[in-house]
């Protein structure tokens, strides 16, 4: 028992078996186990349609990346250098609006596609025909726990559930031997907290798990030989079994003892996933972990961790920025040096992850999305730029999105969307989409209502995810 | 609504203009006939929207989402958006083809020329019948005394509970369960009234209990036992999402959360009646104070204490939308928490299914705006009230030998000046005039030295008359403050008492030589009774206008803060960092806000006495003695009431003609100060000279000077040392009355032209509050009210809930369209008649239920039962539960004998300790993860039914967690110094520890197998082994589920 599942396949019909006692009718517990609330994410699910993804990764770019910097070239910006804006302005949290700033980094065009990326992403620049870029973004708002809050939740308050939750509650797990969905740590947590990775009033078990390269999952570390917790989820086992015998019909607690072999299982998995002495040189040198910048090799192993994470069946995987590079993206001042650093922590293992993943034939069916809460201001704070939620850029590539894109647009300026305004209801269910799951019908009862990920709102955009049938 | 304005002055002309009517009636009557008066019109069977498109009066009025139509200005009408498919979809059916709304554009271009006849339509009407509809939903029926019904098994029933519950078994052809063994009974009741798991001790009593009453003794035993209020404050502590922090950036600690807690817990142990409860809950600031019996303290001022326990982010680009966003909140947990309604869903549109509307939401909006955030006093009032009057006594002792000092000096007052005029200042009372007319210090000696320069009557007939033109202020005082009323000021606590200081007033310097602080007559002061009192002063509500607000006070430790929209974390932000100051100032200082962020919101400003503690840290800061406060006035953008200068020598009324009888009067006025003083008979401008004269140090009042005076001043000092520090709680006070508008589709940038009258719910009372104040205490009587079916049916409800594990409406928190029905809505009504009647005793109602024979069920359901009843609604069998997440923690510490069973307090850093869970610290941001792993909710809603799931993380945390291997290492030592010796008494031990029953003999020979598996016998079983068993023990799930 509680062997490796692979050699020793471990049913639940067998756990119930080798507890020896002659309960209740197993088809019935089975049926309502698998209504219950409280069931693991165990089991896929059925789609509402034939998905094009089956994982998302999520690179989470904290603090806001400029748009006009990186995937949004504005040379009016160059002739009004040092100019006031003459546009209109909405309020921002500190409130202090500089004059126009030209972006110090130069644009090129990349690939058949020719989208241009400014040097700050050379390597990306080089997938620029995987990517659909995404020019009109917008965020709830100027502040940074309510926007990053939004992305990841849909609302812009604390307390709801992450949309890696909802991925992992509307597909179900792939592999019931690891968290469905995790979010792989580089070790500044998004602003607002881990609340960013909850299940909000979804079941606890979707909530995100967060992995920490070098660092255990919390309570994934055995405190004792793994034959003695073996023989003692043994015994636990034998025991349990009584309850259930007395107890009669009680498919939670079938459910929580059943919990202890998974449990078990994990302890083995998770730090397999996690381990990368199986790698190549090749494929480590290519993502990037023996640069010079420290912060590379750290999102590198990251990147490559999400890999690992995408071939095991994990569904969402997030990945957080590290610290190092002046305050994440947020550069309110000395944008020249931020920036770089941030930019030159992620290019190349970017880069890598794309291609890796297309030379194992999973980019197809991997999701990735780049995005920050927000973009920042055409206009300058000192030597820096100020939150700007009215317009800005993310990308996603792979997963069956429309390759090779640019959709939506902002002024001439950067600071306002002018065309095909996305909000991040829309991202959501542009994502649901890609994972064969229509946004509207995702939905849980609570406080009233049928909750959404997309809330009331939310369009699926041809342009990006093809045909809409 | 502006923009309805100039819709109506653009009119008129489109009227004469015959192209634009033939244009109107080609291309946009047709379209407007066929696609929108189905819904948009006078005759339309259900007008949606509120809106009117069949006359052009209509569409000028607009509708719910304000005006639709901007006449010459396409873009920017609703009306075309919703035409595009962009904001809203209209048609709904299908978009018009692109030419139809290419006309509309054109035509609203042309100015939107419409010749329709107006026709009108009540909408309000609409609204009543609406609303009359669905009052006949179930929940605001009233509730109905029901006949208890007959059933065959007669003896099975212990109450009407069980005759409800099994005459529906009955009705099914079902028996109900056998009854539960006595054990299990007794470990469910005890988790379920306190948390804990039942004692060994416990256990053999009601085992070995065969009196008739053995059932009783226990149920009354728990509802004794402090750890009751415990359990089910925290069951409290979910619905109003209790934390204690502020989530978003820097998850700022609220100061002194935990009162609230520990009230909670009081409250429940004290069984306070649940009107009581709700009562104090919404206006426990208002209401003739709850005294607690034993300390004397005031707790209902506690009661409200909940409402702010919001998030809160720091510095909103928009405070008007952070007001909107934290109230909403607010609106959310008194709805669902109270009335069982989401109330929130009307901050739109009218709730979609349930009889709420966009006015009751607003209504409550407009309640909250009324009222002001406070940190309140607990201590003893009746004490207080006695040390203050003791205080007041000894204080006019003090005054005398004041004012025979002041004697003293100002005895030879004529001389002095004529000697200060001749120059020759020679004495040291003269030296001490000459000093101050030289320096000026303050305005009675600069109005001072103006009059004695006039020379002749011209001269001084025109410095009298401009002195006297100096003290008008240039506006009314902000809020009317006078010198001898508040005017329309409001005051919490009891250190500003109820009127600006009489003259003369002063506060005695807690420490150091001087017997006086300063004076404080004729302005609202606090501290001028010693500064352990607490209290603030606060403003009516203002709108901002212009760059600043300016305040002028004077004090030790005064804080002086704005509140623009109720933005709570003043202080905090880069934008609203400015919102308040901490004032140590013996003169009159200006604390000047720079408002041109906020122009056009509403304000208020605050005066706190000992304000310099109150901060966002963990505890407010220990209390500094020696805190006073003066306030002078404040202003928007413009300048200060001028402080009186001239007054005190009598310009307002006499008028000399010479020099020297202006010398004569001034030496006049002052000579007859100390009389007046020591008689208390000083008038406001005598006052002022009296302020004036110590301020420029004319006179000396040194506690020194005379022996009454130290003698007077020792004990005063004495007095005040004698008076605990203040505690200070979260709670509301009251402002002014303040009906908000409604925010169109929710958006407060779209108010509607009208405010919206505060009152209760539409459906169960409309009529408007009359009383001045929030309206806050109308609101809870309202909820209250004989009227009002849902309260009482809500809380009963819960309480069925938590001793269930399903309510009788199982969606708890929601008894409206999307909520769940009764299971048995009879059985719902009697225990909510019953709960009233038995004057709404919470204890009382838990121990008829803990009594039943329904709550004595096995677990062991029929065949028939768990086929036909998965969800067991009908309670054929008790079901198995989950322990809750501080249950679970609780019960390691308990097994293990480590639980520390202390009661109350500030809250536990970290993982708590040996604490119980409830005590654990809440930051939102970082919720305490072993609790969150069992479903604790996030402390952001109401959560009146927890989610219980069962993932591997759980059994991770118990089999790996610190906490259960700290726990067995414990039960191990403890096993080991239980005075058994056997390894079977002892493995006996452990089980009733934990499961509250003694072992099977198959359980002994199991714990042999684990023994087995270390390689051990138990004839020598080590500290180690031991370990490994309690360890095993701890994982075995039965310890976390009750059956």
């Amino acid at each position: 028992m509680f062997t490796d599942r692979a050699t020793h396949p471990m049913t639940r019909r067998r756990l119930l078996r080798e507890a020896s006692l002659g309960f209740g009718s197993i088809a019935l517990t089975t049926m309502l186990h698998e209504q219950a609330l409280g069931e693991t994410a165990g089991q896929a699910r059925p789609t509402h349609f034939a998905p094009k993804a089956k994982t998302v990764i999520f690179l989470f770019m904290d603090g806001g990346v400029s748009q006009v910097d990186s995937f949004d070239p504005k040379p009016r910006l160059d002739k009004e250098h040092g100019k006031k804006p003459t546009f209109k302005t909405d309020a921002t949290v500190f409130n202090a609006k500089g004059n126009l700033m030209a972006s110090p980094w130069k644009f090129k065009r990349y690939g058949e596609s020719g989208i241009p990326v400014s040097d700050l992403f050379p390597h990306v620049g080089t997938c620029a025909d995987h990517l659909c870029v995404i020019r009109s973004m917008t965020a709830f708002s100027a502040n940074h726990p309510n926007a990053v809050y939004g992305i990841h939740t849909g609302h812009p308050l604390l307390g709801w559930p992450s949309m890696g939750a909802w991925v992992s509650f509307g597909l179900g797990s792939a592999n019931e031997n690891l968290p469905s969905f995790v979010a792989l740590h580089g070790g500044i947590t998004p602003n607002g907290g881990v609340p960013n990775f909850g299940s909000g009033f979804l079941p606890s078990n979707h909530s995100g798990s967060v992995l920490e390269p070098g660092r255990p999952m919390r309570n994934i570390r055995r405190r004792e030989p793994i034959e003695t917790q073996r023989r003692k989820l043994r015994r636990l086992s034998e025991i349990d079994g009584d309850l259930l015998g007395r107890l009669g019909h009680a498919p939670q607690v079938e459910s929580a003892i059943r919990n202890h072999e998974l449990a078990f299982r994990m302890q083995m998995r998770v730090p397999e996933a996690m381990d990368l002495a199986g790698e190549s040189a090749a494929t480590k040198r290519m993502y990037g972990m023996e640069a010079k910048w420290g912060n590379t090799k750290k999102f590198a192993t990251q990147c490559l961790l999400a890999r690992r994470m995408v071939e095991r069946g994990v569904r969402f995987i997030e990945l957080t920025t590290s610290g190092g590079n002046g305050d994440r993206w947020d550069q309110h001042g000395n944008i020249r040096d931020g920036h770089r650093k941030n930019a030159l922590s992620v290019d190349q293992p970017i880069a890598a992850l794309i291609q890796d993943l297309e030379q194992r034939g999973l980019l197809d069916s991997t999701l990735l999305i780049f995005s920050g809460e927000f973009g920042r201001t055409p206009f300058a704070q000192g030597s820096g730029r100020d939150h700007n939620p009215q317009g800005f850029s993310l990308w996603m590539a792979g997963g069956g999105v429309q390759a090779g894109r640019i959709y939506g647009a902002t002024d001439e300026y950067g600071y306002r969307v002018v065309e095909n305004k996305m909000t991040v209801h829309d991202l959501h269910a542009n994502m649901l989409h890609l994972l064969g799951i229509d946004h509207t019908r995702l939905t849980v009862r609570f406080s009233g209502r049928d909750m959404r990920l997309t809330d009331v709102h939310g369009k699926v955009i041809p342009e990006i995810v093809g045909e809409v049938s | 609504m502006l923009t309805l304005v100039v819709t109506l002055s653009l009119l008129g002309a489109p009227e004469s203009d015959p192209e634009g009517r033939d244009f109107f009636e080609k291309k946009i009557r047709p379209v407007l006939v066929e696609h929108c008066y189905k819904c948009h019109s006078t005759t339309a069977k259900k007008l949606r929207g509120k809106l009117l498109l069949d006359s052009g009066w209509g569409w000028q009025q607009g509708g719910e989402s304000g005006a639709v139509i901007l006449p010459g200005e396409p873009q920017e009408s609703l009306l075309i958006s919703a035409l595009r498919y962009d904001k809203f979809q209209m048609p709904p059916k299908a978009k018009l083809p692109a030419s139809v709304v290419a006309d509309f554009v054109r035509w609203i271009d042309m100015g939107a020329p419409d010749p329709r006849a107006r026709k009108t339509r009540d909408a309000h009407a609409d609204d009543k019948s609406d609303l009359a509809e669905r009052k006949k939903w179930w929940s605001l029926q009233p509730v109905r005394t029901v006949d208890v019904p007959e059933v065959e098994q007669k003896s099975w029933p212990r109450g009407d509970i069980d005759r409800f519950v099994l005459s529906r078994l009955e009705a099914r052809g079902w028996r109900p369960a056998a009854a539960a063994k006595r054990e299990s009974w007794l470990r469910r009741v005890t988790y379920d009234l306190t948390g804990l798991p039942p004692a060994p001790g416990e256990l053999h009593d009601f085992v070995e209990d065969t009196s008739t009453a053995a059932y009783e003794t226990v149920v009354d035993r728990l509802l004794r036992s402090p750890h009751f209020g415990e359990q089910w404050a925290r069951h409290w502590m979910d619905l109003v999402r209790y934390a204690e922090t502020k989530a978003f950036e820097a998850d700022y600690p609220m100061p002194n959360a935990f009162h609230y807690r520990d009230y909670l817990i009081r409250a429940f142990n004290s069984d306070v009646p649940y009107d009581q409860l709700v009562r104090e809950a919404i206006a426990g600031d208002l209401i003739e104070p709850r005294l607690n019996p034993e300390t004397g303290i005031n707790e209902s001022v506690i009661g409200p204490g909940y409402l702010y326990l919001t998030d809160g982010q720091h510095g909103p680009p928009d405070i008007h939308a952070d007001e909107a966003r934290v109230f909403d909140d607010m609106i959310d947990v008194v709805g669902k928490t109270f009335l069982g309604h989401t109330l929130a869903c009307a901050r739109c549109h009218d709730h979609k299914f349930d009889a709420i509307t966009t006015k009751d939401y607003y209504s409550l909006y407009g309640v909250i705006a009324s009222s002001r955030i406070d940190y309140a006093d607990i201590n003893p009032p009746r004490k207080q009230a006695t040390a203050r009057d003791q205080l007041r006594e000894k204080k006019i002792e003090i005054r005398r030998a004041l004012a025979d000092a002041v004697a003293k000096d100002l005895r030879t007052v004529h001389e002095d000046l004529i000697a200060v005029q001749a120059g020759d200042p020679t004495t040291p009372e003269q030296k001490r005039w000459a000093e101050a007319l030289k320096k000026k210090p303050n305005e009675v000696f600069k109005a001072l030295s103006i009059l004695l320069e006039a020379k002749d009557e011209a001269a001084i007939t025109s410095v009298w008359s401009r002195l006297r033109g100096a003290e008008k202020p240039a506006k009314p005082p902000l809020g009317k403050l006078g010198r001898t009323e508040f005017g329309e000021w409001l005051t919490s606590g009891v250190s500003f008492e109820d009127a600006p200081r009489p003259a003369g007033d002063f506060v005695v310097a807690a420490s150091g030589d001087r017997a006086v602080a300063a004076f404080a007559g004729g302005r609202p002061a606090a501290g001028h009774l010693a500064s352990r009192f607490a209290g603030a002063i606060r403003s009516p509500t203002f709108k901002i206008e212009g760059e600043s607000v300016s305040v002028r006070v004077k004090g030790k430790n005064v804080r002086v803060s704005l509140y623009v929209r109720h933005y709570e974390l003043i202080g905090r932000g880069p934008t609203t960092g400015g919102t308040t100051k901490v004032i140590n100032s013996d003169r009159w200082k200006t604390v000047r806000f720079a408002t041109r962020l906020w122009i056009g919101e509403p304000a208020y400003i605050e005066v706190q006495h000992n304000g310099g503690q109150m901060n966002f840290a963990w505890g407010i800061g220990g209390h500094v003695d020696g805190s006073w406060a003066v306030l002078d006035s404040a202003t928007v953008n413009g300048p200060l009431r001028p402080l009186p200068g001239g007054s005190a020598w009598g310009v307002q009324s006499e008028l000399p003609t010479t020099p020297t009888q202006v010398l004569e009067l001034v030496a006049a006025r002052v000579a007859a100060i100390p009389d007046a003083w020591r008689s208390d008979r000083l008038t406001v401008d005598q006052g002022d000279l009296l302020d004036g004269l110590f301020t420029a140090g004319v006179i000396d009042l040194r506690a020194a000077r005379t022996e009454a005076l130290q003698v007077a001043v020792a004990a005063y000092r004495k007095m005040q040392s004698g008076i605990p520090a203040p505690t200070y709680v979260r709670s509301l006070a009251d402002g002014h009355g303040i009906d908000e508008p409604v925010y169109i589709r929710g958006a407060h940038r779209n108010p509607s032209p009208a405010p919206n009258p505060r009152h209760f719910l539409d459906v169960l009372d409309a009529r408007p509050f009359q009383a001045p104040g929030s309206g806050r205490l109308q609101w809870a009587e309202s909820l209250l009210a004989a009227s009002n079916p849902v309260t009482a049916r809500v809380m009963a409800n819960r309480i069925w809930h938590h001793l269930f594990g399903r309510g009788i409406v199982s969606s708890v928190d929601d008894f409206g369209h999307m909520g769940e029905k009764p299971s048995h809505p009879k059985l719902l009504d009697h225990i909510a008649s019953k709960f009233v009647r038995n004057d709404w005793s919470v204890k009382r109602l838990i121990r008829e239920i803990t009594l039943s024979s329904t709550y004595r069920l096995s677990t062991r359901g029929s065949a028939a039962a768990l086929r036909d009843d998965p969800e067991n609604k009908l309670l054929q069998h008790m079901p198995v539960r989950r322990l809750q997440a501080e249950q679970v923690r609780d019960t390691l510490l308990a097994v293990s004998g480590e639980l520390d069973r202390k009661l109350f307090g500030p809250s536990q850093k970290g993982d708590g300790g040996n604490r119980r869970s409830v005590y654990i610290q809440l930051r939102r941001r970082y919720m305490p993860e072993f609790l969150m792993t069992f479903d604790m909710p996030n402390a952001t809603e109401t959560f009146g039914r927890r989610n219980v799931t069962a993932g591997p993380a759980q059994s991770l945390a118990i089999l790996n967690g610190s906490l259960s291997w700290k726990a067995a290492e414990r039960w191990a030592r403890r096993i080991a110094s239980s005075g058994k010796t056997t390894f079977a008494e002892r493995v006996d031990l452990l089980h009733r520890q934990a499961f509250g029953r003694g072992a099977t003999k198959r359980e002994i020979e199991w714990a042999r197998g684990v023994l087995s598996d270390l390689e051990a016998d138990e004839s020598a079983v080590s500290f180690d082994h031991w370990k490994e068993l309690c360890h095993t023990m701890l994982n075995r799930k039965e310890l976390i589920y009750v059956h």
